[in-house]
């Protein structure tokens, strides 16, 4: 028996005495649900001591008091809807497994909701009368001749009551806010000091829970009376604060508010367990990836935008060719490279690497063919005699931006170092661009 | 898990209880190319036959600093295709860039550190290296002095993972390595007028030493042309196809 329900012929208009009596029922049992319209009062009573929830509801009706009141039990709402208000007995227990027994010599009328009226002549009209006659017909027969109501009225006449009355509890997620009216803010190192405690009742409440948050939402109330949410989410859930906090601080590094902020909630969106899973013994990664995460928010506190993700951009001089972007989440070790441009080569080959910016220097040149070459060249600190100097490879463009006309030289320094150097036409200037590594 | 559940079920065969050690032999039986992640090598094999020839144990070695000694060049190229073998075998690697020198062929998948201060390479190779979580570090563009390799010393062997310092000063480590190109082994290619045109393969020796460890090779590398597109401008696609 999992419903338990208190009838009334009787039931006061006064919406202040139902609250009451709900606000008792709350004591008898742990959920409860008041319709007044209808005159009863329903309690969950799954897992618990119907019989004395029905008695206790019955004292809570005596003492408001709710005249004529009777209690039905039943495993189905519709079952205990009946029993509470056809009854004999102050108190009806429908038997578990009995609820359709029970009904069928019920007459059709005691069924809820009620059907339209003009359902019952034609019910009547052939012959059904209790709920017993219309539950033994099949479905098909009910639906071409009664149609969606007579269907619906021949669920509930086999104790097939399609209501919810007490819906399952949605989880509390772990949420926490702070408001002040004194000051505004609007620097973020002091968005980032409040959310970062708000962080820390978040996340403890979240370990104590075994549980990590896999996304969350930031939501800000700010001075002009309008608000902004900014979600915000980790690659695995985690109850780390230091790792959230290095995600709150990278999304509020790109968020600039249109006011003063005067409130900031922090809730969970979604959880998940972090209970240890089964490991993969052949799974290198598996071990140490917690670790690594620690790590890389350890590294990402010390230098946000230490970690880099390289773009290829396709531009003609080496040293616009690839374009390296921060990664302030850390998510580039989860994730593939978007540099599939790049092949990469499983055997040696030595390529390029760039200085940082071009190097200048002093080249004494020869004339060969109808080109000057570098000879030797010297860059500041020492002189470096070229014993190869190929080229020249003439790369110009920018038309429309920057400009560039150069003109490359693959070199070999006396030290047996591979290097790479170029004249730039325009300013008459030489540069050393790199070397091969 | 309640107690009932772990009881072996009525009418079952009886399972035989087995060890560790006689688990670690069975999956060495069944699985004898796979290599559990519980069971580390006290080397990482590089994946390159001719490298490894020249490594004591045939790997770098897990735990303890090897310091690169590149004057000339060739150990970015090296380094670079072991990260690429490292990372098809499904481990992380890590490239800390502290000189900021990574040049426009850079290839997909390690992790790459480039702080804007190189002052915190050395300390990023140090986070990552004790953390356990990478199979290899490697170094590059930072200053060191004998203080930060030990710090390394301590760091690596507390994570366990290869370490490789690419200096061009010489550091004691427990392996060093050198790398060197031989001046009288480039080979060009010809212009269509008959002159070397540009440098088409390097000769390259590399020596490995360590304690009572003396070895040696010569890699031919090829090197790759700093120019490979015809269309100049950036956002036209090459004539010939996705050269670059």
């Amino acid at each position: 028996m999992t419903f338990a329900c208190l009838s009334s012929p009787a039931w006061p208009t006064d919406a202040a005495i139902s609250t009451e009596i709900v606000a008792r029922a709350l004591a008898i049992a742990p959920r409860v649900r008041a319709e007044p319209a209808l005159g009863v009062l329903w309690a969950d009573a799954r897992g618990l001591d119907g019989l004395a929830i029905a008695h206790a509801l019955l004292d809570l009706a005596d003492a408001t008091p709710l005249p004529g009141a009777t209690a039905g039990i039943a495993a189905t709402p519709i079952a205990a809807d009946v029993a509470a208000r056809t009854g004999t007995e102050r108190v009806t227990a429908v038997a578990s497994g009995t609820d359709r027994a029970f009904l069928a010599h019920h007459d059709i009328g005691v069924l809820r909701p009620l059907p339209p009226a003009a359902l019952y002549p034609l019910l009547a009209s052939v012959g059904i009368e209790r709920c017993g006659d219309l539950a033994t017909l099949d479905r098909e027969a009910v639906e071409i001749r009664f149609g969606p109501h007579g269907t619906a009225l021949w669920r509930l006449a086999r104790a097939d009551d399609p209501r919810i009355l007490f819906p399952p509890r949605p989880r509390e997620l772990p949420s926490a806010e702070v408001e002040w009216v004194d000051y505004e803010l609007d620097r973020q190192e002091q968005l980032v000091f409040i959310v970062n405690s708000l962080l820390g009742s978040v996340t403890d409440r979240l370990g104590r829970q075994r549980q990590g948050a896999h996304a969350m939402t930031l939501e800000f109330q700010l001075a002009n009376r309008t608000s902004a949410t900014e979600p915000i989410r980790a690659a695995h859930p985690t109850a780390d604060r230091a790792t959230w906090l290095r995600i709150v601080r990278a999304r509020l590094e790109q968020v600039t508010f249109a006011a003063p902020v005067t409130r900031i909630r922090l809730v969970v969106d979604r959880l998940a367990p972090i209970d240890d899973r089964q490991g993969d013994l052949f799974d290198k990664g598996f071990a140490t990836a917690r670790a690594t995460e620690a790590a890389l928010a350890h590294l990402l506190d010390l230098a946000p935008n230490a970690i880099a993700v390289p773009r290829a951009t396709r531009h003609p001089l080496p040293d616009h060719r690839l374009d390296w972007a921060a990664d302030p989440s850390g998510e580039s070790l989860a994730r593939e490279s978007s540099v599939g441009a790049i092949p990469v080569d499983l055997d040696p080959v030595l390529t390029v690497q760039t200085l940082p910016a071009a190097a200048p220097i002093d080249v004494w040149s020869v004339a060969r063919r109808d080109a000057v070459v570098p000879d030797r060249y010297f860059d500041g600190i020492r002189n470096y005699h070229l014993t190869r100097s190929l080229g020249p490879d003439r790369i110009s463009g920018g038309f429309g931006g920057v400009r560039f006309d150069r003109e490359y030289f693959q070199c070999v320094r006396d030290d047996g170092v591979m290097v790479l150097l170029y004249h730039d036409r325009e300013s008459a200037r030489w540069w050393l661009a790199g070397w091969w590594d | 898990m309640p107690a009932a559940a772990l009881r072996h079920p009525v009418g079952a065969p009886p399972v035989p209880r087995v060890s560790p050690s006689q688990l670690h032999a069975l999956l060495a039986e069944r699985f004898p190319s796979a290599v559990p992640s519980t069971e580390r090598a006290a080397v990482l094999g590089t994946g390159l036959g001719q490298i490894d020839s020249i490594l004591p144990h045939g790997g770098l070695p897990r735990g303890r600093v090897t310091a690169w000694q590149s004057i000339q060049g060739g150990a970015t190229a090296i380094l670079s295709a072991v990260t690429a073998r490292l990372l098809g075998r499904g481990e992380r690697v890590a490239w800390v860039d502290g000189a900021r020198q990574i040049g426009p062929y850079w290839l997909v998948g390690p992790l790459v550190i480039r702080p804007t201060d190189p002052a915190l390479a050395a300390k990023a190779a140090e986070i990552l290296l004790r953390c356990g979580g990478f199979g290899l570090v490697v170094l590059t563009g930072a200053a060191l002095d004998s203080g930060a390799m030990l710090r390394f010393s301590r760091m690596v062997h507390e994570g366990g993972g290869a370490f490789v310092a690419v200096t061009p000063q010489t550091h004691t480590a427990i392996l060093r390595l050198e790398s060197r190109y031989l001046a009288d082994r480039f080979r060009t290619a010809p212009s269509p007028f008959g002159d070397p045109a540009l440098i088409e393969r390097v000769a390259l020796r590399l020596e490995a030493r360590g304690p009572g460890w003396n070895a040696h090779t010569v890699l031919h590398l090829p090197a790759r042309p700093h120019d490979l597109r015809l269309s100049l401008e950036p956002g036209v696609a090459d004539r010939r196809g996705d050269l670059d």
